[in-house]
C-alpha cells in the first residue's frame, strides 16, 4: 500500500481497505493534532464515493496509514447534533459551517459509531480535529445496527 | 516530572494563561478547576485514552465488503424508518 505516493500529485488513486479509489488534491484533510493514538498522522484522505455511499472513508497518508470507515450522522438512525467545544472551534478558524463525521467500527457482533469523539471538517480549510466532547451521554460505542 | 504540595485554596500556573486551582480535598478525591484560554483543550486522561484506544480499535478491525454492503442497507432501511 502506497498512499503516500499521492501526496504531492493534485490526482491519483489511493487503495484503501475499502477498495481503491481515484481522489484528487482537494479531499485531503489536514489534522494538524493528528488524531489520539495516530498523532503522527496528519493528512487523510476524504472519500465519500459511490461505491460505500452513505459512508465514507478517511484514509491517512501518513505511517502506519491507518483508515477508517466513517458516516455522515445525519445518515444514522439518531438525532445527533453535537457542538463544537471552544477549543476545537479556534483550531479549526472559526469555521462557518462544520462537516460532521462519525467513525465506524465494524465488530463481529456489532457495528458501532463513536458519538463521544467525532470528527469535526471545517470544509472551507480542509483541516480537521477528532472533538472529544464532554457530554459523557455520548458514547464510544453505539451501536448502529437496526434493533 | 515536577511535584509540588498545595493546599484547598492554592493554585498552579502553567505558561501563559493556564491555572490550576485545588478547589477541595477529600478522603477519596481531590476536586480541582482549571482556568484555560479558548483554545487549550482539557480533558480527563482515561477519556482521551479510551478514545485513542476506540480509534486503534477501528483502524484495526476487519472490513469485508459484505460488512459494508450489510451496513450500507442497514442504514437505508433504518432511514426509512
Amino acid at each position: 500500500m502506497t498512499p503516500a505516493l499521492v501526496a504531492e500529485i493534485p490526482r491519483g488513486r489511493i487503495q484503501t481497505r475499502f477498495g481503491d479509489f481515484d481522489i484528487v488534491a482537494s479531499q485531503i484533510v489536514t489534522f494538524p493534532d493528528g488524531i489520539p493514538g495516530f498523532g503522527s498522522c496528519r493528512r487523510f484522505v476524504l472519500i465519500q464515493a459511490d461505491e460505500i455511499s452513505p459512508l465514507a472513508c478517511l484514509q491517512a497518508m501518513d505511517a502506519p496509514f491507518p483508515s477508517f470507515l466513517a458516516a455522515d450522522p445525519a445518515n444514522l438512525p439518531i438525532d445527533y447534533r453535537p457542538t463544537l467545544p471552544s477549543p476545537d472551534r479556534v483550531a479549526l478558524g472559526e469555521p462557518q459551517a462544520v462537516l460532521w463525521l462519525v467513525i465506524l467500527t465494524l465488530g463481529l457482533q456489532q457495528i458501532t459509531a463513536n458519538l463521544r469523539a467525532p470528527i469535526a471538517i471545517n470544509p472551507s480549510t480542509m483541516t480537521g480535529r477528532q472533538v472529544l466532547l464532554d457530554d459523557a451521554s455520548y458514547p464510544i460505542s453505539w451501536p448502529v445496527e437496526a434493533r | 516530572m515536577l511535584v509540588v504540595t498545595r493546599k484547598r485554596g492554592e493554585a498552579i500556573v502553567i505558561g501563559d494563561g493556564i491555572e490550576v486551582h485545588v478547589l477541595r480535598v477529600g478522603r477519596d478525591g481531590v476536586r480541582i478547576g482549571i482556568a484555560a484560554p479558548p483554545h487549550v483543550a482539557v480533558h480527563r486522561r482515561e477519556v482521551r485514552d479510551q478514545i485513542r484506544d476506540a480509534n486503534a480499535t477501528a483502524a484495526a478491525a476487519t472490513v469485508t465488503a459484505a460488512a459494508i454492503d450489510r451496513l450500507r442497507s442497514q442504514i437505508a432501511e433504518a432511514r426509512k424508518r
